[in-house]
Formats: structure tokens, sequence, C-alpha cells
């Protein structure tokens, strides 16, 4: 345990909290959101922030812990979001067998991906599940053999589903859903983190060869990350289809991977609020940015303002820049002052002495 | 041929031979036959035979270049060799990985330090004990359960004198305090046989006679098999019941230190005197 005040350690109690009783609170956020917090554009904002924080835990476990950067991790989401859809759909099966249906495949194809990608490493390990991913998004978007739809997508189908999850107003209820499927999938990185296994996977992001040196095989171990994360990321895929009602090509494409991966470093990698919050951070700023970039106080700019601050991204971009200098470990690095991560190394010698026991569970 | 004296000595004037072999009669934990290593036409490790008894210190001298280091990591399994062959208590080590050497009871220390610099001290002993349990694929429970780790790991930082550190991170050490951390992921393996590549490389002058004990408590307490490249001949003389010498690949000589050093071909091809 750390200091940092004896309330510190309610704090997570009072978030959470917080985020269970939002779609009972009616009062307004000024300037933050529109509306009431429990309204359904508003609630439906933070649960795909939710679904999002469940893939940007999965990504962390294999980048922020074990130190291997895939690029091609919208693959697994995208076997969230597309299975589910297609199980449902194009096959009739019921709700429970396609979305088990779709954690096995989604695991077996890490496993499958995972298995050949190690073989290499560092850069070319990026490459390759590169090249695995857009592989996938090219069929998706091709629309082979008639099930993805192409470049449209598919909508759910609804009457396949319970009433509980259907329609505007049972959009608390998949809030719920989401952020209780979030709170499992927390608790089980950090069992994981804290776990031989993850003691072993934080040692090859160290140093890869001495862990070699102590007997075990790294492989083995980046495999065993790589699946889970893998299987994690395909959870937090059929969390968001539920959420958006249908699947669409940007679900597997590179953007989201990228996007994960910002997600991550903004939060902060090898902690594991941080992600989370980092993705909520995301979603957040990609929705609201994009409402502002259309709003009237943009619009009556001068041009040389106006056309840049049009497109989300490059304000996106500013902030983002923003937060890497200022906070290089992230969300986490910035309240917690002693987080560690990949990114540590490019701080040189300057890293904090611990004055807990553990600094990176 | 056995035991330490003058007549252990196998020195080979200018003309190197093809095999040496020493300490015939005492059971030998480490063997290496006719090991060789050859990158394109340089010879870098030339036909190089000997074994090492069980509970002995030897130390690798050599001028620069002379192929100490890619012996080690010939007997740590960095490197394949082109020819020969390595023994651990008879077993043949050769086709296996440095993993699995690892697992068998060989224990490698770096020249440069190979520590965990984001874990703290006791997280990177505590991961070197872990290692050389079994359960390491468990990811369902707690790694604090494992009280054997957390006791050994505890055991070697103190055994190193890094006790008392623990919460550090291993990139805030001192460089002297790394190459004791380095020492101490070594003894948390519980290797049969440690490899030490010049553990004194970069340690400071003052920190160069702690660093020594260090490894004299190790050899005391443990009573292991050691093999130790080292440049520091005090440090040599003071800890070794063997000198092994290397030049331009092959072995040279191989005795015990007072008769290695006072040979004529030694002295003149190492240490350069007349």
């Amino acid at each position: 345990m750390s200091g940092g005040g004896r309330l510190r350690p309610l704090l997570p109690v009072a978030i959470l909290v917080g985020l269970l009783a939002a779609p009972l609170v009616s009062a307004p956020v000024p300037v933050l959101l529109d509306g009431p917090l429990n309204g359904p554009g508003n609630l439906q904002l933070l649960a795909v922030g939710f679904a999002f924080g469940i893939a940007a835990l999965a990504y962390n476990l294999l980048f922020g812990y074990t130190g291997v950067l895939s690029f091609g991790h919208a693959l697994f989401f995208g076997a969230g979001v597309y299975l589910p859809t297609i199980a449902l759909g194009e096959w009739g099966w019921g709700l429970v067998p396609a979305v088990a249906f779709a954690l096995v495949a989604g695991t077996l194809l890490a496993a499958v991906i995972g298995a050949l990608a190690l073989r290499t490493q560092g850069v070319y390990f990026a490459m390759v599940t590169l090249a695995f991913a857009q592989a996938g998004a090219v069929l998706v978007g091709k629309n082979v053999g008639g099930l993805t739809g192409g470049e449209e997508g598919l909508s759910l189908p609804f009457r396949r589903l319970p009433r509980w999850m259907v329609g505007v107003v049972n959009t608390d209820n998949l809030y719920w859903l989401t952020l209780a499927v979030l709170i499992l999938v927390y608790l089980l990185s950090l069992r994981l983190v804290t776990s031989p296994a993850g003691r072993v996977w934080q040692g090859i992001r160290e140093n890869e060869r001495r862990v070699e040196m102590l007997g075990l095989r790294p492989y083995a171990f980046k495999l065993l990350a790589f699946v889970v994360s893998g299987a994690l990321a395909t959870v937090g895929g059929v969390v968001y289809l539920f959420l958006t009602g249908g699947a669409t090509p940007r679900a597997v494409g590179a953007d989201l991977t990228v996007a994960l991966l910002l997600m991550v470093i903004i939060g902060g990698a090898g902690s594991l609020w941080g992600p989370v919050a980092g993705a909520v951070l995301y979603h957040y700023l990609n929705v609201r940015l994009t409402v502002w970039a259309g709003s009237d106080a943009v619009a009556g700019l001068p041009a040389v303002l106006r056309e840049p601050l049009r497109d989300p991204l490059f304000v996106f971009g500013l902030i983002f820049v923003g937060l890497v200098l200022f906070f290089p470990q992230g969300l986490a690095g910035a309240f917690a002052g002693r987080r560690l991560g990949p990114l540590r190394r490019a701080l040189g010698g300057s890293t904090p002495t611990l004055a807990g026991k553990g600094g990176v569970e | 041929m056995a035991g330490i004296g003058p007549a252990a000595v196998a020195s080979m004037g200018t003309d190197r031979p093809a095999h040496v072999a020493f300490d015939a009669d005492a059971p030998a934990v480490l063997e290496t036959r006719g090991l060789t290593l050859r990158f394109g036409g340089a010879t870098i490790v030339d036909d190089v035979s000997f074994a090492v008894p069980e509970g002995l210190f030897v130390s690798v001298i050599g001028p620069n270049g002379a192929g100490k280091t890619s012996l080690f990591n010939l007997l740590s399994g960095l490197y394949r060799p082109t020819a020969g062959r390595v023994l651990l208590r008879g077993a043949d080590l050769t086709p296996l990985s440095p993993s699995a050497r690892a697992r068998r009871g060989l224990g490698r220390s770096f020249q440069l330090t190979a520590i965990f610099p984001g874990l703290t001290t006791l997280e990177n002993a505590r991961l070197a004990a872990q290692a050389a349990r079994p359960g390491n694929f468990a990811f369902w429970r707690g790694a604090g359960g494992d009280r054997r780790a957390t006791e050994r790991a505890a055991w070697a930082l103190e055994t190193v004198g890094l006790r008392g550190k623990d919460a550090v991170l291993a990139a805030a050490l001192a460089h002297g305090d790394k190459r004791k951390l380095d020492l101490a992921l070594l003894l948390c393996g519980e290797p049969e046989v440690l490899l030490l590549d010049e553990p004194t490389a970069g340690v400071s002058a003052e920190e160069v006679p702690v660093m020594l004990d260090v490894i004299r408590r190790i050899r005391r307490v443990e009573g292991k098999t050691v093999l130790m490249v080292e440049h520091k001949m005090e440090a040599v003389h003071d800890l070794s019941d063997r000198v092994a010498v290397l030049a331009n690949g092959a072995l040279v000589a191989y005795g015990a230190p007072d008769a290695v050093m006072a040979d004529p071909f030694v002295r003149s091809a190492y240490l350069g005197v007349a």
C-alpha cells in the first residue's frame, strides 16, 4: 500500500458506486454532457467507452505488461462484433450459443495467429499481426461468402434478443451489463498480472533474454498473454455489438488497433485503471469533438482556425501530444507519480524510488 | 594429474596442443570436449577440452579477444559450437537451448548487467526464485503465495548484501548494486554450476573488494562449482582453485593458480612478463 491519504482506498469504491448509480441520476452535467446524466445518449456514450475499456484492458495485458506490441488486435474485437451477428442472423442461433461461439472462435484465432506471429520479434511481429488483421478486414469488407454485409455491415437481428436488451428505453440495462463485464475483466486482469505467469510477463517486458536465462521459455508466456488478450478483446467486441446494435467494418480496421494503443498510452501502460480511463476519455473526446467541430462557435472562426478545428482528429492529435509530453506515463502515471510502463525507458535514469511494495501491481 | 600442484599444470609451450585433459580422476560436473567455434574463416574457440570437478572454483583468464566470453556463450547455449560438446554431469547439453540448460542447473551471469530495471529489487529476485520452481504458468492464483520463492529471494538478497533495498527499483540502483543484484538472480535459481562473466566489470575501485567478498561468500556458503572470467589477477589468485588460460581461442594452460602464474609460457603470453 502506498501513501496518499487515508481516503485514497475509498476512491475506487466511490467511483464504482457513482458509475453504478449513473442511470438513476437525472441531474444534468453542465459543459461536459448534454442533458441529464441518465439520458440514453449519455449512458450510451459512457457504455461504449466501457466497451473500449474492456478491449484496452486486454490490449494492455499484452502491450503494457508483457511489452509485446500487436498491430492486429482489432481482428479479435471484430470477431466479437461480427461472429455473434452472423450466428444470430444467418444461422439462426440463440443468444448464448452465438456469444459462446464468438468467444471460443476469438480465442482460437488468437492462439493460431499468436503461435505464428510470435515466431518473430519486435517490428516484424507488429507487421505480421497487422497483416493478419488487414486480411481479416479485407475479408469482411469484400463480403466474402456473403456473410458480413460488406461495407454496409450487418445489423443485429433484434427479434432474436431478449427484450430487456433492445431499444433506447433499455439503454440503462445495457449500460449495467457493460459495466458488469468491465468490472469482471478488470478483476480478471488484476488476478492475471499478480499471478506467477503475470510476473513472468513483466520480466519479459523488462528483459526477455534474462527470463530465458532463468530457464523459462518466453515464447510460451508471450503466447499465453496473446491468447488471453485476444479472448478479452473479443469480449469487448461482443459488448460493443450489443451497445451499437450492429457490425460495421470499422470494428476490424487498423484504425481501431491504433485507437486501442492510444487509449492504453493515454491511460498509462502497465497500470490497470489507466487504460480504462484512457478508453473512456478517448471515446468521449472522439464523440464530443465531432459535435464541437460542427458547432456555431467553430463556424464563426477565421478560415485558418476553422478548417483544422473542424476535423476532430486534428484537435484530438493536439490533446494527445500534450498528454504524452506532460504525462509520459499516462493518466495513471500522472496520478500515482510512480507507474512503470514500456514508456519508462524513454525517461532514462530519472525513475523514482518506490515507497511501497509493488510498482506494477 | 590429480590434486593441486605444479604437476597439474598443462603447459604447452608455443605449439598449442590439440587436446588438453586434466583433473582426470576427479568426477567432473562440467566438461567440454573439443569445443570449437568458427565464424567464417576465424576460429574463435579452438578445440577446448576441460573438465571442472565438483565444488572447484575455476577462473578463465586470457588477453582480450582470447575467446573467454565466446567460451561462456558456448557453455550457456547462446552460441552453437561448430564442433565439440558440452556435458553437465555426463549429460550432453550441446543441443539444448539456454533456458533448458538453465533448468538443468547451469546459471549464467553477464558481463553487461542483466536485470529487470522496472521491477523492484525484491521483485527481481522473486521472479528468479519463482522461475526455478514449478508452477510458472499458473495465471489463476496469486504469486505472493509462494513462500519458498519469497524466502529464497530474501536469502539471495541477504547473501549479496542488498537486504534493506527491497523496495528500490532496480533501475535506480548504483552500478555496483546492480552487479550484486545480477548475482542474486543467479543464486535464486539454485544452479549447480555458476558461470560468472567478469563480475567486477565496471565496478568502482572501492566496490571491487565488496564484490569479491560477495563472491567469496557465495563460494564458501554454497560450495558451488564456479567458472569465472576475470581480469583482476589478485581476485583470480585469491578465489581460484584452478586457473585456465585461453589464448587465441585455445586452452594453453590449466592448473593451480601459483603454478599457472609461474608458468613461463603464461607469463610471456598473457601476463606480459618476459
